[in-house]
């Protein structure tokens, strides 16, 4: 007797934790059972929604997605309702401070860990519920190097290439080829223990690469190299991703991030505080875009006509130029502009700056950890 | 907030093109396929391959290198095809097994056990044959001999290669190896199957190092062909078994403080089979086996089918503290429980049945130490199998029994504390069944109605086992509404059960007679201590007995009703797209294995 899946009655919550307003758009989990997903102890329901529940997600552009991600060690709530997705192909940053939950639902991602509720999926399915085919797509580069005595760096991508099922003159094409890629060639025969950081970090990722997955979680990849060896990351990934592989990158250095991430995901304390690109992050939260105006005339004047529009704040007179917080958008900028020629001001020079990925995260989080 | 869709191609495999120079490769494929064309035999693309392996792991002088001299192979072809047959049959070979070799064979500790017993077996043997001169020419002098080779070799099998073993599966959690080799194809069991046949290749080696020796005392005389077998499989057996239970060990504690308990534990249990073991080993052989050829035969015939089943469980439960939660973690378990459990009995009715002039020891003897064993193996799987999480996941409800035949004889393998329950007390009482029957059958006087001591025993033991696991259940259902633990909290859940069946009674008893001695009453039943004992010696009331069992074949009936709609989980459903997704994969890895399989064994379907 095989009956269908049934839909999901009702979340496995503490009370503390119904999902908020903002309750994602994704439908709940696949493989929701009618005590949750995963074996978690059975404490207080909160009402949520019935839905239906699709077996596998059926977007074909979405790569990785996670639903209402929710994991609890005890009284410390890791992860908190935590939904985003990312396209085929793209590279998604995933910011955060120390303890904010990255690295657990990376893992969650990676199969090594069940959510305490909520779901994930890679490539449309679930990570719970079928994670051999969820590995087989995956690969995952941890922010520790886990390494083994006595064994050269030919030897541990052979082992990996064994594991992973590839057999005969595939594995040794493979094997070459992730050589080639991450420039390893030359320690092919060094033992991994003698290696530099900056190499061990190529051959993890090369052994992250060794199955051609789809997709890639890279917790902290940067972390702990050098200025070339970040470079030489940077454009591995691009590469990577110019490849159509979907990476999610964990990192604390923002400002390699915002150079080769289509869209961000900022958490703190295991809460989703943003998401998007960089540019709807600063939209959607109203990000004050810095002007500089440079006038013939005397920069107190212009401070004072800008202090006097309402799109303007903290109007700041220097030498020869005047800085303005400018809130709205670019149609608001040019009737600035227009406004302040039209009035007589002799303005030489208008420039605009977003603020940066790294100025985002401080504003968006609170530098309170767990 | 979805991020814009990407419109760059689908991951296709990507060709070869960054980072190294290409160009010092090619030149030395083309160098070879010049040379190759002398040598037919090297024009297909595995050579190839090879070739290239040669060249990436610097190997390219062996090529005729860079101003070399061209190819010139001097491997014959035959030699060249074996080579071939070894490599493809290596891909077949557990990962495991593979990178374990590697690195033992590298590691400090091999090199040091392997030359250390190497060099300590040749100054035995010298100082040992010169010792006996000149009575080594008209003296047996082979026990003398195999004494220490004994204690030498049992040294690295006993006790260096299950700690090795021990250590493999413990750093693999430490270091966060583990964490990588869960994310690929390989499953837990193969992970742990692969130790332990790293264990085994190990052991050969060191078994190979002392055969020359071994032989030279054989020609020695004083010792029988035989024994020497039994004693060489004796080691490598007892060997494996140690390294299971090393392995069992090694994951099943988190922390620095478990970590060092459980390493004691192993050592202890190491060292007390290495002293007991060979105390006997070297009363064997210095005395001679005392047993007759055909008696040893079955007597290791039987402890082999016990205790490898046993070690095969003991596998199955590493294997499945690796398994994630979301998988079936109890089916696999429950069977090898069962294959245990007959293979105990078979071989305890065949110890019986073979060694029937041998009195009382083996009539009573036998079934005693089944009951024994029988008890102690249920408390402890019983309370772990009544103490299983109660949520079947999706993928768990996937490979529910489907059919009404499968619900009728599977429905007991499936996970969760209910089935668990029924599956330990049904076992249980079949077991022990058993074992009374052996009892009855091997008692030349003996009805099978009549209750002695040891039955009395039996039938008590069944019924608090039973009343300990209804205890277990309930606690654990308490517990679990707010944590989440692992099953061995069950054994200590059944302790704590236990304790209030004793304390209850005999605090209600003392206080009643104002805290003086008083007398066993049927008031006590629940008190199993006590009753057992006075069980033991035949002089308990049955009507203790009926009180006792019928409590316990009570509880386990209002259990089943209760738990009844909970034991019939309904299957759900595979979703379409997951089952061609395996399907898709299935058939990839059988094309795979007809690639390499080099002796066409590989059949359709298979994998590999």
């Amino acid at each position: 007797m095989i009956a269908p899946q049934p839909p999901l009655p009702k979340a496995d919550l503490p009370e503390a934790d119904v999902p908020e307003a903002d309750v994602p758009q994704a439908a709940l989990p696949d493989g929701s059972s009618p005590d949750g997903p995963v074996p978690i102890p059975a404490v207080p329901q909160p009402d949520v929604p019935e839905r239906i529940v699709p077996a596998v997600h059926e977007e074909a552009a979405v790569c990785i997605e996670l639903r209402r991600l929710h994991r609890f060690f005890g009284d410390t709530k890791a992860v908190r309702d935590i939904s985003f997705s990312v396209g085929r192909g793209q590279v998604f940053g995933y910011i955060g401070p120390n303890g904010a939950g990255k690295t657990t639902s990376m893992k969650i991602l990676a199969t090594l860990d069940l959510p305490s509720y909520g779901e994930a999926f890679v490539d449309g399915f679930s990570v719970i519920n079928d994670p051999e085919l969820v590995r087989h797509r995956l690969g995952y580069m941890p922010d520790s190097f886990g390494t083994y005595r006595d064994v050269s760096c030919w030897e541990y991508l052979d082992f990996f290439a064994r594991a992973y099922g590839l057999i005969g003159r595939d594995r040794i094409r493979r094997l070459r080829w992730v050589l080639d890629f991450t420039g390893t060639r030359g320690m092919a025969e060094k033992p991994i223990r003698g290696l530099s950081k900056g190499m061990k970090q190529r051959l993890c990722l090369g052994r992250a690469l060794i199955h051609d997955p789809s997709v890639l979680i890279l917790d902290e990849p940067a972390a702990g190299l050098d200025p070339r060896a970040r470079i030489e990351l940077r454009q591995m990934i691009g590469d990577l991703s110019d490849r159509g592989k979907t990476l999610l990158v964990s990192s604390h250095i923002l400002t390699e991030l915002a150079e080769m991430c289509h869209s961000v995901a900022i958490i703190e304390q295991g809460r989703l505080l943003a998401t998007g690109s960089v540019e709807e992050i600063q939209r959607e939260r109203k990000q004050h875009r810095e002007l500089v105006f440079r006038s013939l005339s005397d920069p107190a004047k212009l401070a004072q006509a800008l202090a006097q529009n309402p799109t303007c704040h903290n109007v700041q007179a220097q030498d020869d130029s005047v800085i303005v917080e400018f809130v709205g958008e670019p149609a608001d900028q040019a009737e600035l502009v227009r406004g302040l020629i039209l009035a007589g001001h002799p303005i030489t020079e208008v420039s605009s700056r977003l603020k940066s990925l790294e100025e985002i995260f401080l504003q968006v989080t609170e530098g309170r950890v767990q | 907030m979805m991020p814009t869709p990407n419109t760059n191609p689908p991951n296709t495999n990507p060709p070869l093109t960054t980072g190294l120079d290409h160009r010092r490769v090619d030149a030395a494929l083309s160098r070879n396929d010049r040379a190759s064309s002398l040598e037919p035999s090297l024009e297909d693309d595995e050579s190839r391959d090879r070739t290239l392996i040669e060249i990436l792991r610097g190997g390219e002088g062996h090529l005729g290198g860079e101003g070399g001299k061209g190819f010139a192979d001097p491997t014959p072809p035959w030699l060249r095809q074996i080579d071939e047959w070894a490599t493809r049959l290596g891909d077949r070979l557990n990962p495991i097994l593979v990178k374990e070799t590697r690195q033992a064979l590298k590691s400090r500790q091999f090199l040091t056990t392997f030359s250390m017993l190497l060099l300590a077996a040749l100054s035995w043997t010298v100082i040992c044959s010169l010792q006996g001169m000149p009575a080594i020419y008209y003296l047996p002098w082979a026990p003398q001999l195999l004494v220490g080779y004994y204690v030498l070799l049992a040294v690295p099998m006993l006790l260096v290669v299950p700690l090795a073993a021990y250590r493999s599966l413990e750093s693999e959690v430490d270091e966060g190896t583990l964490e990588l080799l869960s994310v690929t194809a390989l499953s837990p069991r193969q992970i742990i199957t692969g130790k332990l046949a790293s264990a085994a290749l190990q052991m050969g080696l060191y078994l190979v190092v002392l055969f020359p020796c071994v032989a030279y005392a054989y020609t020695l005389r004083g010792i029988d062909l035989p024994t020497l077998a039994l004693l060489m499989a004796g080691l490598i057996v007892i060997g494996l078994g140690l390294t299971t239970v090393a392995l069992f060990f090694a994951p099943v504690t988190g922390g620095r403080t478990g970590q060092v308990t459980s390493l004691i534990v192993v050592m202890a249990l190491l060292l007390g089979v290495q002293v007991i073991l060979g105390r006997e080993a070297i009363d064997m052989i210095r005395f001679g086996n005392p047993l007759r050829l055909q008696d040893t035969l079955v007597l290791a015939g039987c402890l082999l089918l016990a205790g490898g089943t046993l070690c095969h469980l003991l596998l199955t439960a590493s294997a499945i503290r690796l398994t994630p939660e979301s998988e079936n973690r109890s089916t696999a378990i429950r069977v090898a429980v069962l294959i245990h459990l007959l293979a105990t009995i078979a071989a305890a009715a065949m110890l019986i049945r073979w060694f029937r002039d041998g009195g009382e020891l083996v009539e009573i003897g036998i079934p005693t130490l089944l009951a024994a064993y029988l008890s102690v193996f249920w408390g402890l799987v019983g309370s772990m199998m009544s103490s299983e999480s109660p949520v079947l996941t999706p993928r768990v409800r996937r490979e529910l029994p489907a059919t009404f035949a499968e619900r009728m004889f599977l429905t007991w393998f499936t996970p969760g504390p209910a089935t668990g329950l029924v599956f330990a007390c049904v076992l249980m009482v079949l077991s022990m069944a058993a074992a009374w029957g052996m009892m009855v059958e091997a008692s030349p006087n003996g009805s099978a109605s009549k209750l002695t001591g040891p039955r009395t025993a039996m039938i008590l033991s069944c019924a608090y086992l039973t009343i300990g696991f209804l205890g277990v259940r309930l606690i654990i259902s308490f517990l679990r509404t707010r944590n989440t633990f692992n099953v061995t909290v069950g054994i200590a859940a059944l302790a704590v059960t236990y304790m209030l069946m004793i304390l209850v009674p005999y605090g209600v008893g003392a206080y009643l007679n104002d805290f003086r001695r008083f007398d066993y009453s049927a008031w006590q039943a629940s008190n199993w201590i006590w009753t057992m004992r006075i069980a033991a010696f035949g002089n308990l009331d049955p009507k203790v007995t009926y009180i006792v069992s019928g409590f316990a074949t009570f509880g386990f009936l209002v259990h089943l009703l209760l738990t009844g709609p909970r034991v019939l989980p309904q299957r759900w459903e595979t979703p379409k797209e997951v089952e061609e997704e395996y399907r898709r994969l299935a058939g990839e890895t059988a094309d795979e294995a007809k690639e390499i399989d080099p002796l066409g064994l590989a059949t359709e379907g298979g994998d590999a």
